[in-house]
């Protein structure tokens, strides 16, 4: 018998490969932020690099990929299908609302909201989509092996995400280094924010 | 709240506006204008012996990085050597505003940002600024414009030359490859090409038409090195083995951080160095081409040549990818000046600080044209015939927001020996010790022992900041 649980508790089991990923990206960030330009407080020159590139590389983990985990497990934990994209979702919102906090130094506030919509958080947004996408699948395949059943485990909904969500990330990260994406954010911010 | 189809399509157009849509079905511009010759300008000019005029302007090119330099070891720029050697080398020339609109504005008025407008990428060029072109043309110079024009608005017609080949794809920056050239305001697919050589062809053919008894005024203005950084077919990979050593701050994803990862160089900062240089090399070479086809056409005893860049550029100096700071990484300059008729002393350096705004006013005195009390840079042709003249001691710098560059507006002063920057938000003041510290890594406006130092560059700088802004 699976003793009962509270509310709250059952509320943070499922949510927590969310919050996992999120707080992972915080950590890495306030690391980054905390060690950049300081070669000397390493032990070498090596060190330091080498520190910086695995946490920046590390970053991209739960900004961008974390939802091939996030979904699949939420789901499995009884999470519905808005909770589990709020979960996925959760990390490039997150970076998205960091970046505009960061954005605050140097712009007025609407100016550092609109960069928090940057195509870079929009291209994390796809690739999370994405990732869930493959999650599912990945999920549906190994669930199919363990307990066979006469149902296909392939999912189109799922497949459509996959595509959709690497369609989103090409095109604002990766086709010519995004920068078609981003001269459109920058004509929409002309208008937004006229001189 | 009601929404009424009226409020939707508005919505719609201004979306497609936004999107550059409704630009497809606009004029776009980019005609040459004719100037009125003044028989009289003409006939000074000619009496005076003015030289033809040729400028070469890149984009990016950080001061040290020539192969004679020797900082970048493996780098070559033979014809930008040779140039060098022929001619004379300004060792100390910065930008204004080390950006590439409010660069390349000031290089054609002989203005700061803060006076000709231009003050970001996004501010736009204002119609009818009066141009270098306006003041060689009346004084009977045939003039060409070829290259990047890149200034933000429409593009305009261009008072003063005759041939205006620019481009407007990607915001104005073009593209390396099959880049779509407005020849003269016609849109002209360009399939096939690659642009610095595309461009060095028109600037050849038109070079080609002059006749030896008018002067004429040529301003090149080429994309490279600019991301994307791509070489040209043949040269790509040519600096795959090379050993690339990075300041001791820079590591190589630091490109994916938030300071840098609108400056197009996202992944590899080594692999985005090696095609920088290998642009340059490409640019190095068409470069060359032109220089020669000069001599071949006869007109090289008689023009003076200017090369030089919109800023410079950091490769991981402060932890930086990109040109928008005032340390020297991004606002010193290469400047090769080649005039074999005007220059006494071939392979010369000179250690005078000069700035971008020097080259419109240089242009009319070369060309015996009264220079127009709106332009705020000096004219460097004593310096160029090595007369003796009384010059500046600091140079005023200016920096403007731009978003989403993670960039403060500031304001700067640089002296032989020091670096002051003051920033309108989001950062302290900075002071460096450039005859100590040359990197400009250790920041001592809070050190007492500079206390005076730093008011004293303080009250410098408010008072250029009111002669010049």
């Amino acid at each position: 018998m699976t003793p009962q649980q509270a509310p709250g508790r059952r509320w943070l089991h499922i949510a927590a490969p969310a919050i996992i990923s999120v707080v992972t990206y915080l950590v890495l960030q306030f690391a980054v932020s905390r060690a950049v330009g300081r070669p000397a407080t390493f032990w070498s020159a090596d060190a330091y690099r080498l520190s910086l590139d695995a946490l920046v590389l590390l970053q991209l983990g739960p900004i961008m990929f974390s939802g091939v985990i996030v979904w699949p497990v939420m789901r499995a934990r009884g999470a519905t299908r808005l909770g589990a994209a709020i979960g996925v979702l959760a990390t490039p919102i997150a970076f998205g609302i960091v970046s505009a906090l960061g954005a605050m130094a140097f712009f007025a506030p609407a100016e550092a909201v609109y960069y928090g919509t940057n195509p870079i958080a929009l291209g994390a947004v796809g690739s999370q989509v994405a990732m869930s996408g493959l999650g599912a699948l990945i999920a549906a395949r190994y669930r199919h092996r363990r307990t066979p059943s006469r149902r296909s485990w392939w999912s189109w909904p799922a497949f459509a995400a996959f595509i959709i969500g690497e369609i989103v990330l090409v095109a604002c990260v990766i086709w010519d280094g995004g920068q078609h994406v981003f001269y459109v954010w920058i004509q929409v911010y002309r208008t937004l924010f006229p001189a | 709240m009601e929404v009424t189809r009226r409020q939707i399509l508005g919505v719609a157009a201004s979306s497609a506006a936004a999107l550059g849509l409704a630009g497809c079905a606009s004029d776009a511009g980019g005609r040459p204008v004719a100037v009125p010759v003044d028989a009289a300008a003409a006939e000074r000019s000619k009496a005076a012996g003015a030289p033809n005029l040729v400028v070469i302007l890149s984009d990016d090119h950080r001061a040290d990085h020539l192969g004679r330099e020797g900082t970048v070891p493996f780098l070559q720029t033979p014809a930008l050597d040779a140039m060098a050697a022929s001619g004379l080398t300004f060792n100390h020339a910065y930008c204004t505003t080390s950006l590439c609109s409010p660069s390349r504005a000031s290089f054609l008025t002989g203005q700061y940002a803060s006076r000709h407008g231009v003050q970001n990428n996004l501010s736009a060029w204002i119609a009818g600024t009066t141009t270098v072109f306006d003041g060689l043309a009346s004084a009977g110079y045939r003039c060409a414009y070829i290259g990047k024009w890149h200034m933000p608005g429409d593009l305009p017609d261009l008072p003063g030359v005759e041939r205006f080949i620019t481009f407007t794809v990607q915001e104005g920056q073009g593209r390396y490859i099959d880049c779509p050239l407005i020849i003269d305001g016609v849109e002209t697919p360009r399939p096939g090409t690659y642009v610095t050589t595309d461009l060095t062809d028109y600037a050849i053919a038109w070079l080609a038409e002059q006749d030896p008894s008018t002067p004429f005024c040529l301003f090149l203005a080429h994309k490279a090195v600019h991301h994307e950084f791509i070489p040209p077919a043949d040269l790509l990979g040519t600096y795959d083995d090379v050993a690339v050593t990075l300041p001791d701050e820079a590591f190589t994803f630091q490109t994916l951080l938030d300071r840098n990862v609108w400056e197009g160089t996202a992944g590899r900062l080594e692999t985005a160095y090696r095609r920088y240089c290998e642009t340059l090399l490409g640019l190095d070479r068409e470069i060359g081409r032109l220089v020669t086809s000069l001599d071949d056409l006869g007109f090289a005893s008689d023009t003076a040549v200017f090369y030089t860049s919109d800023n410079g550029y950091s490769w991981g100096e402060h932890v930086l990818t990109g040109k928008r700071w005032a340390y020297d990484d991004n606002i010193r300059l290469p400047l090769i000046a080649r005039w074999p008729e005007g220059i006494p002393d071939p392979g010369a350096v000179r250690e005078e600080p000069i700035l971008n705004i020097d080259l419109a006013p240089t242009l009319l005195d070369l060309a015996a044209v009264p220079i127009p009390a709106s332009m705020q840079g000096v004219s460097l042709v004593p310096l160029l015939r090595d007369e003796p003249v009384q010059w500046r001691e600091e140079i005023y710098y200016e920096y403007f927001e731009d978003f989403p560059y993670q960039v403060p507006a500031s304001r700067a002063v640089r002296t032989a020996d020091y670096l002051y920057i003051e920033y309108d938000r989001g950062l302290p003041p900075e002071l460096y010790d450039t005859s100590i510290d040359p990197e400009q890594l250790s920041n001592v406006a809070d050190d007492p022992a500079y206390a005076q130092t730093r008011a004293e560059l303080s009250a410098l700088l408010a008072q250029l900041r009111g002669e010049y802004a």
